[in-house]
């Protein structure tokens, strides 16, 4: 058997264990490859960074455990902006998961920020069902929507940022945290087309990279005003905060990974032709 | 090197260990962890659609605010397990539940997702071809191009004369450009899913490296 039939035939645990190498590798002994800023993570903190003190960003964590590392940081980045500006959050979820995700953040911001005060300056209102119904009865009345409760099971009357977020609308920004469905394919036709572009209130979405191509042709109609494309975006964004986070940290590793992968694939095109040859020329013979 | 000493991080690391030896070979470890979290992600959301939605809204929504109207629609939703009865005189009420769902669900449809999915989509491909900038204005026509050649290749009603057969031929490797895009984010997600994996276990399990730059 020759090289190429070898190569062709390659057993897939020889794959996962480069891959795996590369990965320990280059968290172990990080080189500092270089990120360049983006343009949508220059939008997102040009958005943010202006925030002014009061105004209310709700984010929806429409992910689990398994979308997190992509999506956590530019999640997180966006909320240490306006609670830098003295902005205030409120976070729902379309997930049950994505509640825990919501209070794994809140937790890691109060060590940044310890002045903030639960239901003053941030709620999360909690794992809310429905989907597109919640969304739709959110832009009337929040309270309702969430059937008057938070995450905690506290009533929503006693918050007083409650006070002033009767209904999405007001909101001065949106985020969506997005690894599926429920997610952005929710937000769109409910929030973002109904409400944030006649109004031009930012919409943001924070999504995995799988997401990517069903998103963008919502980036390009305006739909949606940013879009932050995975552990890519979340990097650039802790380099914007000046805080430097799990997304910096993976980025080495996640660029040699891909420059396997895709040595892989030229690997494997070449092998399927010069098999493909061989077997000619036997034939021929 | 600093060995964590919670027992949860030490109760995950293995779960995730025996979760990723399934992709060397099938075992009971990864079977055992496999149904674990299937389990736990039912449990975990039926629990917190009662004890977030269902629950307040009985004790604060209908108790306390007195909506009783609300009973109407629990009432009309709980005829949809009627279909579960053998009896033919009482099953058919499950009916009118799903009626409700498939008429609303049109109703959304028509009115928000229609004009999201469709209309704004449409409208969006109204470019100008020409334009100041000549990057936009090549943009704007790769865009125009693309939409008209990949709108072709699913145009079936009749065979293209030969010269035109070009533009669904075009619009097969725009699609083809897209595949290759969608497969690449792909891996980008996939990847980060381990890296994330991976930075839990060397970094707040093993202690081996900094989660945190």
């Amino acid at each position: 058997m020759s090289f190429w039939h070898k190569l062709n035939q390659m057993d897939s645990r020889i794959i996962y264990t480069a891959l795996l190498l590369v990965l320990i590798g280059a968290l172990i002994f990080p080189m500092g490859l270089p990120i360049n800023i983006g343009t949508s993570s220059q939008a997102a903190y040009d958005i943010f960074n202006h925030f002014k003190a009061g105004d209310i960003l709700y984010v929806s964590f429409d992910y689990d455990a398994a979308g997190a590392t992509d999506i956590q940081s530019s999640v997180e980045a966006c909320i240490r902006l306006v609670f830098k500006n003295g902005g205030r959050v409120a976070a729902g979820a379309l997930w049950p998961i994505g509640a825990q995700q919501a209070e794994y953040l809140f937790r890691d911001m109060l060590k940044e920020f310890p002045d903030l005060v639960e239901g003053v300056d941030y709620l999360n209102l909690g794992y809310k069902p429905g989907g597109q119904m919640y969304i739709e009865k959110a832009m009337d009345n929040i309270a309702e929507a969430c059937a008057n409760v938070d995450n905690a099971g506290r009533n929503l009357s006693q918050s007083p940022i409650m006070k002033d977020l009767k209904t999405l609308k007001d909101a001065a920004a949106v985020i969506c945290g997005n690894h599926g469905s429920p997610g952005a394919s929710e937000w769109v036709p409910m929030y973002a087309t109904a409400y944030a572009v006649p109004n031009k209130i930012p919409f943001v979405v924070c999504a995995s990279a799988v997401n990517a191509t069903i998103n963008a042709p919502y980036v390009q109609s305006g739909q949606i005003t940013v879009y932050l494309n995975g552990i890519r975006a979340g990097a650039e964004m802790e380099i914007l905060t000046g805080q430097l986070g799990t997304a910096v940290a993976g980025m080495d590793a996640q660029s040699l990974s891909h420059l396997l992968v895709l040595a892989l694939m030229v690997l494997g095109n070449i092998s399927y032709f010069m098999v493909k040859r061989e077997n000619k020329a036997k034939k021929e013979a | 090197m600093q060995l964590s000493t919670s027992f949860a991080v030490w109760l995950t690391a293995g779960m995730t260990l025996a979760i990723y030896s399934g992709v060397y070979k099938e075992n009971p470890f990864y079977r055992l962890v496999e149904h674990i979290y299937v389990g736990v992600s039912a449990g975990n959301g039926v629990v917190a659609t009662i004890d977030n939605y269902i629950r307040p809204t009985i004790q604060i929504d209908i108790a306390k605010n007195g909506t009783w109207t609300y009973l109407i629609p629990i009432f009309i939703g709980l005829f949809v397990y009627a279909r579960y009865s053998k009896n033919r005189k009482i099953n058919w009420l499950s009916r009118i539940p799903l009626a409700f769902w498939v008429g609303i669900g049109s109703a959304v449809v028509i009115t928000k997702t229609f004009k999201a999915n469709f209309i704004s989509q449409i409208t969006a491909t109204f470019l100008p071809a020409v334009t100041n900038d000549p990057l936009t204005m090549f943009n704007n026509i790769l865009m125009i191009v693309g939409v008209i050649s990949v709108l072709s290749y699913f145009f079936f009603t009749f065979e293209m004369p030969r010269p035109l057969k070009v533009i669904p031929k075009f619009g097969r490797y725009i699609m083809m450009i897209g595949f290759g895009a969608a497969y690449g984010n792909t891996v980008l997600s996939r990847i980060s899913v381990l890296l994330g994996r991976l930075q839990f276990l060397l970094g707040n399990w093993l202690g081996i490296i900094q989660t945190r730059v």
